[in-house]
């Protein structure tokens, strides 16, 4: 007797109720033909009783051997058929009663494990972040409402970051998305160079070398502080308009990232100030203590 | 009686192979659809029913052949045999 896997192996994409529908004709051939067999033996007797007629005994034989044969075959097809049908229904139970006892089965966490961060459609594989979900639909039944459930797998957008699935936050509108990129990079170059260029006027008093250094100064901390306050103020902007309830990939999000930026990057330049003139204090103690042992040596 | 017996395996001969119609036709379409299966069991089902089909070719071949010769037979006994008899006729007597 096969065993369970093996049967299985048997029907490689087949369909049971056309196999059912073969059974049935196999069954019913092989009954055809030991009647056909009985009829010929029948004819056979008959002639016998005139005339000593055996040619067709072998025949007669073969007849009857092909009908068993063919019996032989539908049961077995029969029995391998009812095998599958069986460990399919059991294996369906399985699953079932894994689902009804814990929610949200090892089975069904196993499987959204594996679908993380892409899974198998037809041989191919299909990048992307996936969660399997639970559809359950009722429609009326023999006295009674069936509820029909099924686990529909949903691609969630986005791509995978060094660790975990991030989730896109952007326009739609790529030209759009891609102009507002490089007007905040412009905008952070502008910071840093007017905070230098600033300073460079402010500081006339000053010969050439210290003014620039001066500049640069005010560049280094100001321009970069308010640049940075203007990146983490986009930030900001954008997730409170998200939290308001904005789209992530609408206008709305982006027009308040801009916002936030604006005031980010005026706090940043304010913070940045308070470094450069703890920079600056810091310089002048280097430079005194510096002009000190200068001075013993002389 | 011949002729009976001679026509009666005639018709089971035609049941057993006739043309695109005997026991096995709807069995035989059925597993060799790809539709209905596939894989190394239905191949071998298929083959075995092949084998099936030829050997009942054979035994029909066989069923008409004896057909025939029963006929035959029939034949030669009733050349054999003499006419009926006139009415008033005497049957012939012993030589």
């Amino acid at each position: 007797m096969s065993t369970g896997a093996t049967v299985s192996g048997g029907f490689v994409g087949f369909d049971p109720v056309e196999v059912q529908k073969l059974v049935v004709q196999l069954r019913g051939a092989a009954e055809d033909l030991n009647n056909m067999a009985n009829q010929a033996k029948g004819s056979l007797d008959r002639a016998v009783a005139l005339i000593p007629v055996n040619t067709i005994e072998y025949d007669i034989g073969q007849l009857r051997g092909c009908a068993a044969t063919i019996g032989e075959m539908s049961a077995d097809v029969q029995r391998r058929l009812d095998k599958f049908l069986q460990e399919q229904q059991l294996k369906e139970a399985a699953e079932w009663g894994e689902r009804a006892l814990g929610g949200a089965s090892e089975a069904l966490e196993r499987e959204l494990e594996r679908l993380v961060p892409g899974r198998w459609v037809g041989g191919d594989w299909i990048p992307g972040h996936w969660v399997v979900e639970e559809r359950v639909a009722t429609r009326p039944g023999p006295g009674f409402a069936l509820l029909d459930r099924e686990m529909v797998p949903r691609e969630v957008p986005g791509r995978l970051g060094p660790k975990t699935w991030i989730k896109p936050q952007a326009v739609h509108d790529v030209p759009l998305q891609k102009a507002g990129k490089w007007l905040g990079r412009g905008m952070n170059v502008l910071d840093v160079g007017l905070a230098g260029w600033g300073e460079w006027g402010r500081r006339k008093d000053l010969s050439g070398a210290e003014r620039l250094l001066h500049a640069g100064l005010a560049g280094a901390t100001e321009g970069i502080a308010s640049a940075g306050g203007g990146y983490l103020g986009y930030g900001a902007g954008f997730a409170a308009a998200i939290a308001l309830g904005a789209s992530p990939v609408g206008a709305v999000v982006v027009v308040a990232g801009i916002g936030g930026a604006i005031v980010g990057s005026e706090v940043g330049k304010v913070a940045g100030r308070a470094v450069k003139e703890f920079g600056k204090g810091i310089g002048r103690g280097v430079a005194g203590g510096a002009k000190k042992v200068v001075g013993w040596f002389k | 009686m011949l002729r009976d017996a001679a026509a009666q395996l005639r018709s089971i001969a035609v049941r057993v192979d006739c043309d695109g119609q005997h026991p096995l036709t709807h069995a035989l379409a059925l597993a060799r659809n790809d539709r209905t299966w596939k894989g190394g069991y239905a191949e071998n089902i298929r083959g075995a029913l092949a084998h099936q089909e030829r050997i009942l070719a054979d035994v029909a071949e066989a069923f008409r052949n004896a057909a025939n010769w029963l006929d035959q037979l029939a034949a030669e006994r009733d050349a054999a045999s003499p006419g009926p008899l006139l009415p008033g006729a005497c049957p012939p007597g012993p030589p």
